[in-house]
């Protein structure tokens, strides 16, 4: 096909079929995000700070895997995980482990994984997250070690 | 071994029945729960139908904003500015784009895909979805939490960080040549 004689015609798209067109595409999502939120839902109510606590142990690479692990199963506003993670470093849970854990909060999203998965594919949604989850952990350790040099 | 790439998603039928099935399992879970514990299935309904509630502004936004660039953007274009060959300002473009989007990542797939089907690159798309993570209208609270040294810090991380996964996806997911 052209490619110079598609454009135009596209261009030419009447703003209402544009816009049927992205409701429809937006009304497929439905299930998906009613499943997550109220997936979303349930771990909030499920899911304290002092729960999350419990999970920290005091060793450096160890708790900040786990803060990446328990970021990337959570979900909701990155409000919460600032209010979790200050709340966690007043417990004495190591900065490493709470950035860890808010970097996870917003860049992994296992409970969304399911909803990524069928809009951008499997592979993509899956080794973006794998991919991510260490990534958290890696900016933590970065963001900490630049701190302690910037002292 | 094939890879599941270039075009997302496997048909619309399939695509829809898993959002049923996902649906499905999730409220048969609410069932479960709520046999054991029926006050904590009502404060999860009533936080999810508060979300759903705060989340309507973003809906509307991530629709018309479909719309906008279902109407005025070609395929052609989408491929220029965010595919393979964009090179850097590619780059920059799906970084900007991804900090100025605002709302929860999922509700910004279906846009995605569009744009994926158009000619965005995997990379362009996963540097979309990671520099989400800088928010700049929530900085303040971080700095009110972490401090301005720890946010301005952990901003540049997440932006270089963003780039490392670009690449790193760029690189895992291209597609399967035909």
């Amino acid at each position: 096909m052209n490619d110079k004689t598609q454009a135009p015609a596209k261009g030419r798209r009447s703003a209402a079929d544009a816009l049927i067109k992205a409701l429809k595409a937006f009304a497929s999502m439905i299930p998906q995000l009613v499943g997550v939120m109220l997936l979303i839902g349930l771990f909030q109510t499920f899911v304290t700070s002092d729960m999350i606590a419990s999970f920290f142990s005091g060793s450096i690479l160890r708790d900040s895997i786990v803060g990446s692990l328990v970021g990337s199963i959570s979900g909701g506003n990155p409000v919460t995980s600032y209010i979790i993670g200050g709340e966690l470093i007043a417990k004495h849970v190591s900065l490493v482990a709470v950035t860890a854990f808010i970097v996870a909060w917003v860049t992994v999203g296992v409970i969304q994984l399911q909803i990524e998965a069928s809009f951008l594919g499997n592979h993509f949604a899956v080794i973006r997250n794998t991919i991510c989850f260490f990534l958290a952990i890696a900016v933590a350790l970065a963001n900490t070690l630049t701190l302690e040099l910037l002292k | 071994m094939k890879k599941t790439t270039g075009k997302p998603g496997r048909g619309k039928q399939q695509k829809s029945k898993g959002g049923y099935y996902f649906l499905g399992l999730v409220l048969a879970a609410y069932l479960i729960i709520f046999f054991f514990k029926p006050g904590e299935i009502q404060q999860s309904l009533m936080k999810s139908g508060l979300l759903g509630l705060r989340l309507l502004p973003a809906f509307t936004f991530v629709i018309l904003f479909m719309g906008l660039v279902n109407y005025l953007v070609s395929p052609q274009t989408v491929s220029k500015y965010m595919g393979r060959e964009s090179g850097l300002k590619g780059w920059l473009l799906a970084l900007a784009m991804g900090i100025l989007s605002h709302g929860p990542i999922y509700i910004w797939f279906s846009f995605l895909k569009e744009l994926r089907d158009q000619g965005m690159s995997s990379g362009r798309a996963a540097v979309f979805l990671y520099s989400r993570a800088v928010k700049i209208p929530l900085l303040p609270v971080m700095v009110y939490y972490f401090g301005l040294m720890f946010t301005i810090v952990l901003q540049c991380w997440l932006i270089i960080a963003s780039l490392v996964l670009g690449g790193l996806i760029e690189k895992l997911d291209s597609p399967v040549e035909p």
